[in-house]
């Protein structure tokens, strides 16, 4: 009798998580708490922040199989989502529909700015060739610049899944530093009287325009560029629930609810992606300094664009709103009207500076695209479909 | 072709059909707000019920309420005013 007892005692101790525990376990509970910790006490994106932490927590604390794709680990599960390009183009249909194209519409040349910030992009992905990652991961890696969450996941789902957690780790810290990564570069690049430079009041736009650009928008870009249908089709969509008039009910699930829940999803995913042996490399460190240099080519990009069209435009154009073109919609807007007024108190440049920050979101969603369209796999329904197409077509050319 | 090389590449194109595409949509946005200009909602009278408004107080109030709203005051419309 004693020794059986001692025989299920220690059946149990060996079924414990603690005996399974390795040290990469133990310091990747360390990442999630230090995630946890930044999202609550230092408020750093806290609703990503928060569930991307716990995740991790959960994907490490041995034999919860909560990450695991072979015991259909729950994790696991939600990272289907991900996984089938499902969440993240919801998430951006819950942006779309949060999403005031007013700024953007009443004066279109921004959307050159934030083409131009999309630089962070390229130098990260050279930067990231030189460190020794194929042109895959580096264009993953490089869509950090772009300061656009679900891009970012969504690109590396398709194009570099290893790398998932870490490109999703550092997208979403450095979206949160915006406000301490972006004010000593916007300073650095431009004189006290250029940030001092008052823009002219932005001219009303009727609705109607309001309705057809997202229309206009989907069918142009999508037929440029096929690869960003999923996110930029579904910004559109969001955005037409709300400007049409007819889908409140749409419009409110979309901009509350819908993307309250596939946040809790995409980031839930995103953190059970984060287990030892994938975050545990010398890549993730990489990753993190590459993210950086992103966020840090990009705000300069946008801002060097800026100081061009205001000499272009005889002064008329505050260079200040040039960063706001990375996206991270609506932080570095803000960014933008915070350094602009410690010049001049009553210089209002918030809604001049949303309109690049929503060039900038379209301009990572197209950067994406032609990655997508670069190095994507094929789509396997979409190459049955051209064979097919093909099959028709031959027998028609003499 | 090196891989650094093969990046820059790929950069160089990447960015121009960015450059390419956002430029087209300002020709688009420019197209679509000259075909569709934006009519200020028409004026409706104002009701006074007070008799001491003229005016020059419905102009003041008018202007206050934009600078206040940081709307260009053919946004606002004043329909009533009554004396408290």
């Amino acid at each position: 009798m004693e020794s059986s007892l001692g025989e299920t005692f220690s059946k149990i101790v060996g079924m414990t998580g603690f005996v399974a525990m390795t040290p990469g376990h133990f310091i990747m509970i360390m990442v999630a708490c230090v995630l946890l910790y930044l999202a609550i006490w230092k408020k750093f994106e806290p609703l990503l922040l928060l569930p991307i932490g716990f995740g991790c927590l959960l994907a490490n604390l041995p034999l919860s199989n909560m990450a695991s794709d072979a015991e259909g680990g729950l994790l696991n599960i939600f990272y289907f989502g991900v996984k089938h390009e499902v969440l993240p183009p919801l998430v951006f249909l819950g942006v779309g529909a949060l999403t005031d194209f007013g700024p953007l519409l009443a004066n279109p040349s921004t959307l050159l700015l934030g083409a131009a910030a999309q630089i962070g992009i390229y130098s990260t992905l050279i930067g990231a060739v030189m460190l020794g990652f194929n042109l895959q991961e580096a264009s993953a890696i490089g869509i950090i610049g772009g300061a656009d969450g679900p891009t970012s996941i969504f690109l590396a789902s398709k194009l570099a899944p290893h790398l998932l957690g870490p490109i999703a780790v550092a997208a979403y810290s450095y979206m949160s530093l915006v406000p301490l990564i972006q004010p000593p570069i916007m300073r650095f690049f431009t004189t006290p009287e250029e940030r001092k430079i008052r823009m002219e009041q932005l001219q009303p736009i009727s609705q109607s325009v309001k309705i057809v650009f997202p229309v206009a928008t989907t069918i142009l870009c999508t037929l440029i560029l096929p690869g960003v249908a999923p996110l930029l089709g579904m910004f559109m969509l969001g955005n037409l629930f709300r400007e049409s008039g007819v889908t409140g009910r749409l419009h409110e699930t979309s901009e509350t609810h819908l993307i309250n829940i596939v946040t809790i999803l995409l980031a839930l995913s995103v953190g059970g992606s984060m287990t030892a042996e994938s975050f545990l490399k010398l890549e993730t460190i990489k990753i993190i300094i590459l993210g950086l240099l992103a966020f840090v080519v990009a705000t300069s990009g946008g801002v060097l664009f800026g100081k061009l069209m205001c000499k272009i435009s005889g002064g008329k154009v505050n260079p200040l709103i040039g960063s706001a073109g990375v996206s991270a919609v609506p932080m570095a807007a803000r960014v933008s009207q915070k350094v602009g007024s410690e010049e001049d108190h009553n210089n209002f440049l918030l809604m001049h500076a949303m309109g690049p920050n929503v060039a900038g979101v379209i301009g990572s969603a197209v950067a994406a695209g032609v990655f997508v369209s670069l190095f994507g796999t094929p789509d396997p329904v979409s190459h049955a479909a051209l064979q097919t197409a093909s099959h028709l077509i031959n027998p028609l050319v003499p | 072709m090196s891989p650094i090389l093969s990046a820059a590449f790929v950069s160089l194109i990447s960015m121009s059909v960015i450059f390419v595409i956002l430029s087209s949509l300002i020709f688009v946005i420019k197209a679509l707000v000259k075909l569709m200009p934006y009519v200020p909602p028409a004026a409706k009278p104002v009701v006074s019920s007070g008799s001491a408004e003229t005016s020059e107080h419905v102009a003041a109030i008018h202007s206050a309420l934009a600078h206040y709203l940081g709307k260009a005051p053919n946004e606002i419309q004043i329909t009533n005013i009554r004396s408290l």
